[in-house]
C-alpha cells in the first residue's frame, strides 16, 4: 500500500459532500470556483514537492524518501480512518431509519389489529344480536303459545266449573220453582176457601144490613169515626205536649249535665296543674296547692288568738323610738286608683298623657 | 297638707316594713328586721342592752334580743338567729313568736292616729310548693292588729308591688316581690288582681343552700350576701355560691311563674306586652335584674312582656304599695 500512489479522487470523493445547485442557492451561495482533477493533483504534487525541497534540504535522498513513505503510510491510514468512521455514520443512519420504519410499520400493524378486533367485536355483537333476537322471538312464540294454552286451559275449567255451578243452580231454581208452584196452588187454594167465605159471610151481613137497615148503620159508623178521630187529634196534642216537655226536661238535663262537666272538667283541670306545679316545685305532698274540696284550714278560736296575743311582755322596745325615714310620695297612684275604681280610669290615663 | 289616714304594713318573712303619710305628704317608712335571738336573762343583760339602746323582750324565763341587733349578734356569737316567720307564713310551730311579733310590728307601726285607723298588711298567694295555711296566719295578724287599736285588712303582697309600681301602666302588669321566705306574683290588670300566687323557695332558700355548701351558718351567709355580691360577677368562693343559687332560684321561680301562668283558667288577655316588677329584699344584690333577664331569654314566657325591671324603691315597694290600698279603703269609707 505504501508504494500506491495517494488516490486524489477518491480522498476528495471521500472527504467532501456533493449539493444540488438548488441548495448552494438556499443556503445564498450563488457562486462557485471550480477545479478539475487534474489540476488539484497537480497542485498537491507541487505542494508536496515544494515542502519536501524547502523544508528537508538536509536530509539525504533516502532519508527523505523514507519521509515521504512514512507520510504516505500516515495519510493512508488517516484516509482509513476517516472511511471506516463514515462507514459506520452511514451504518448508524441506516440503522436509524431503518428503526423509524419498524416503528413505522408496527404501529401500522398495531392499528391494523385494533381495527381487525373492533371489526371482530362488532361482527360478534351484530351475530350475537341475530342470534338473540331469534332466540327472543323464538321465547315470545313459546310465551304466546303457552298463554294461548294457559288461558284455553283456565277458560275450559271456569267453563266445567260454571256449568257445574250452574248445573247445580238450575236444579236448585227447579227445586224452588217446584216449591214455589206447590205453595202457589196452597195460597190459592187458600186464597178460594177464604174468599168463600167471605163471600158466603157477605152475603150474609148483606142480608143482615139490609135488616137493620143500611143508613143507621152508616151514621153509627161515621159517629164512631169521628169521636176515633177526635181522640187521636187530643192522644196527638198530648203527646206533642209531652214530646215538647220532654225536650225541655233534656235541654235543663243537659245543661245541667254540662254545667257539672265543665266545673268537674275545671276541677280535673286544676288539680292537674296543681299537681304540675307541685311537681315542678319538688314537693312530695302536701301545699295549699293540693288542697281539694273538703280540706279544712287550721283557723285558731278567738280563745286562743287572745291567750297568743293578750298579755304583757316585760321589754324595753316601747320607750325606743324606731328611726323612721321618707321614701317619696305616693303621687297619683291614689288619685289614678279612685278614678279608675269609679270608673274612669282609662280616660285619667289618656287625659295625663296628652 | 291634711293627713291622709291609714298605715301600709309589709309583713315579710325577714323585714317588717310599716308605711304611713305624715302631714307633709311624704311617706315615712320604718323598717324592722323580723328576727330574734337567746340570750341569757339576768339584770346585768337587761340593763347593758337598754344602755346600748338594743331592744330585748322578755317571755317566760326567756329573753331575747330583737330586730336587726339580734341580727348582727348572731354573726358575732356565730349563732342562728329565731325567725318567727317561716317561708312566708306565721306558722303554727311558732305561736309562741306571736307575743314578739306583735311587740315588733307595734314599735313600728305606733299608735293608730285615729280610732280603727285602717291597716293593710301583706299576706302571700297562694304557696304552690308549701302546705302552710294563709288562713292561720290571716287569723293571727287580723288579731294582732285590732289589738293595736287598728282596723286590720289584708293586700296579697304581688298586688301591692303593683299598687306602688304600676301607676303608669294603669296598674296593668306582673309584679313580683323577692322576699326572704317567698316569691310572690300578682298579675294585675287595670289594678285588679287576676292571678296571685307564690313560691316558697327565695332569699332564705339561698342562705341555706349556701350556709350547706360553705358550712358556715346561715346568717353568715345572709351577712356575706347583704353586704354586696354581684351576680354576674361573683368574685370569692362564697359569692360563686350566691350567684349559683340565685340563678337556680330565678331559674326555678321563673318557669313556676310560666307553669302557673300557662295552667290558669282566668288570666287576662293583654293586648299589649306588660312590665314585670321586681321588688324585696332578695331582688337587692347586684345586678339581679341583669340575671333575671339573662333567664328569662331562656324560657318561653307565655304573656307578652315587655319588660323586667326593678322596682324604684324595692325594699319598700310592698309596704308603699299597702299604704296606697289602705288609704283608698278610708276614702272610699269617708266618701
Amino acid at each position: 500500500m505504501a508504494d500506491q500512489p495517494f488516490d486524489v479522487r477518491r480522498a476528495i470523493e471521500q472527504s467532501s459532500s456533493k449539493s444540488t445547485l438548488q441548495e448552494l442557492a438556499k443556503k445564498g451561495i450563488h457562486r462557485v470556483k471550480v477545479l478539475d482533477e487534474q489540476m488539484i493533483n497537480k497542485l498537491i504534487g507541487e505542494a508536496v514537492e515544494r515542502i519536501l525541497s524547502t523544508k528537508t534540504n538536509l536530509l539525504s535522498t533516502d532519508d527523505r524518501q523514507k519521509l515521504i513513505d512514512a507520510s504516505r503510510k500516515e495519510l493512508d491510514r488517516l484516509v482509513r480512518d476517516h472511511q471506516s468512521t463514515k462507514d459506520q455514520a452511514e451504518l448508524m443512519t441506516k440503522d436509524k431509519q431503518s428503526l423509524v420504519s419498524e416503528v413505522e410499520n408496527l404501529q401500522d400493524q398495531l392499528k391494523t389489529t385494533r381495527k381487525l378486533g373492533d371489526d371482530t367485536a362488532k361482527q360478534r355483537y351484530e351475530d350475537g344480536k341475530a342470534i338473540m333476537k331469534s332466540e327472543v322471538e323464538d321465547m315470545k312464540r313459546k310465551m304466546s303459545s303457552m298463554e294461548e294454552d294457559i288461558s284455553k286451559r283456565v277458560r275450559r275449567e271456569v267453563e266445567l266449573e260454571y256449568q257445574a255451578k250452574s248445573a247445580g243452580l238450575q236444579a236448585s231454581i227447579e227445586q224452588l220453582k217446584g216449591d214455589g208452584s206447590r205453595r202457589e196452588n196452597e195460597v190459592r187454594d187458600q186464597y178460594d176457601r177464604r174468599e168463600k167465605d167471605l163471600r158466603e159471610e157477605l152475603s150474609r151481613r148483606e142480608q143482615d144490613i139490609v135488616a137493620r137497615g143500611a143508613s143507621m148503620k152508616e151514621a153509627e159508623l161515621r159517629t164512631t169515626l169521628d169521636q176515633m178521630q177526635h181522640k187521636n187529634m187530643e192522644m196527638a196534642e198530648k203527646h206533642a205536649d209531652q214530646l215538647e216537655e220532654l225536650k225541655k226536661s233534656d235541654d235543663k238535663v243537659l245543661t245541667t249535665l254540662s254545667e257539672l262537666f265543665n266545673k268537674a272538667i275545671e276541677g280535673v283541670n286544676k288539680k292537674l296543674g296543681d299537681l304540675r306545679l307541685r311537681s315542678i316545685a319538688g314537693v312530695a305532698a302536701g301545699g295549699s296547692m293540693g288542697r281539694v274540696e273538703g280540706d279544712v284550714d287550721f283557723r285558731p278560736s278567738q280563745a286562743t288568738l287572745d291567750s297568743l296575743i293578750t298579755g304583757e311582755l316585760e321589754s324595753n322596745l316601747k320607750g325606743m323610738q324606731v328611726e323612721a325615714k321618707t321614701g317619696g310620695k305616693i303621687g297619683n297612684a291614689l288619685d289614678r286608683l279612685k278614678a279608675m275604681r269609679s270608673g274612669g280610669g282609662g280616660e285619667t290615663k289618656k287625659e295625663e298623657k296628652k | 297638707m291634711a293627713i291622709q289616714h291609714g298605715k301600709g304594713l309589709d309583713v315579710g318573712t325577714c323585714n317588717l316594713v310599716a308605711a304611713e303619710q305624715n302631714d307633709k305628704g311624704e311617706i315615712e317608712l320604718r323598717p324592722k328586721r323580723n328576727v330574734f335571738i337567746d340570750v341569757p336573762i339576768d339584770a346585768y343583760t337587761k340593763n347593758m342592752l337598754t344602755r346600748l339602746n338594743v331592744p330585748y323582750v322578755v317571755q317566760g324565763k326567756k329573753m331575747y334580743v330583737l330586730g336587726d341587733h339580734a341580727f348582727e349578734l348572731a354573726n358575732v356569737l356565730n349563732k342562728n338567729t329565731r325567725r318567727p316567720m317561716k317561708d312566708g307564713l306565721i306558722s303554727p310551730k311558732e305561736q309562741d313568736a306571736l307575743p314578739v311579733m306583735k311587740l315588733l310590728i307595734g314599735s313600728i307601726l305606733g299608735q293608730p292616729r285615729v280610732p280603727n285607723e285602717v291597716c293593710f298588711y301583706s299576706v302571700p298567694g297562694d304557696p304552690v310548693d308549701s302546705d302552710l295555711s294563709v288562713a292561720y296566719h290571716r287569723d293571727l295578724f287580723d288579731a294582732v292588729l285590732k289589738s293595736l287599736g287598728y282596723k286590720p285588712s289584708h293586700i296579697l303582697e304581688g298586688h301591692a308591688v303593683t299598687f306602688a309600681e304600676l301607676e303608669e301602666e294603669d296598674f296593668t302588669g306582673i309584679g313580683v316581690s323577692c322576699g326572704g321566705g317567698m316569691f310572690n306574683i300578682c298579675v294585675a290588670y287595670k289594678s285588679m288582681p287576676a292571678l296571685s300566687f307564690s313560691t316558697s323557695r327565695s332569699g332564705d332558700w339561698v342562705d341555706n343552700n349556701v350556709a350547706n355548701v360553705l358550712g358556715i351558718k346561715p346568717a353568715k351567709a345572709a351577712l356575706i350576701k347583704e353586704k354586696g355580691v354581684d351576680l354576674m360577677k361573683p368574685k370569692t368562693r362564697e359569692e360563686d355560691a350566691i350567684a349559683i343559687y340565685y340563678r337556680n332560684l330565678i331559674k326555678y321561680n321563673l318557669s313556676s311563674i310560666c307553669e302557673r301562668f300557662r295552667a290558669a283558667e282566668n288570666m287576662p288577655s293583654f293586648t299589649e306586652p306588660v312590665s314585670m316588677v321586681f321588688t324585696g329584699g332578695t331582688s337587692m344584690a347586684g345586678n339581679f335584674i341583669e340575671l333575671v333577664r339573662a333567664v328569662f331569654k331562656e324560657l318561653d314566657f307565655p304573656i307578652p312582656v315587655k319588660e323586667c325591671r326593678m322596682a324604684k324603691d324595692p325594699f319598700n315597694a310592698t309596704a308603699k304599695g299597702a299604704l296606697v290600698a289602705a288609704q283608698l279603703e278610708t276614702s272610699s269609707q269617708t266618701a
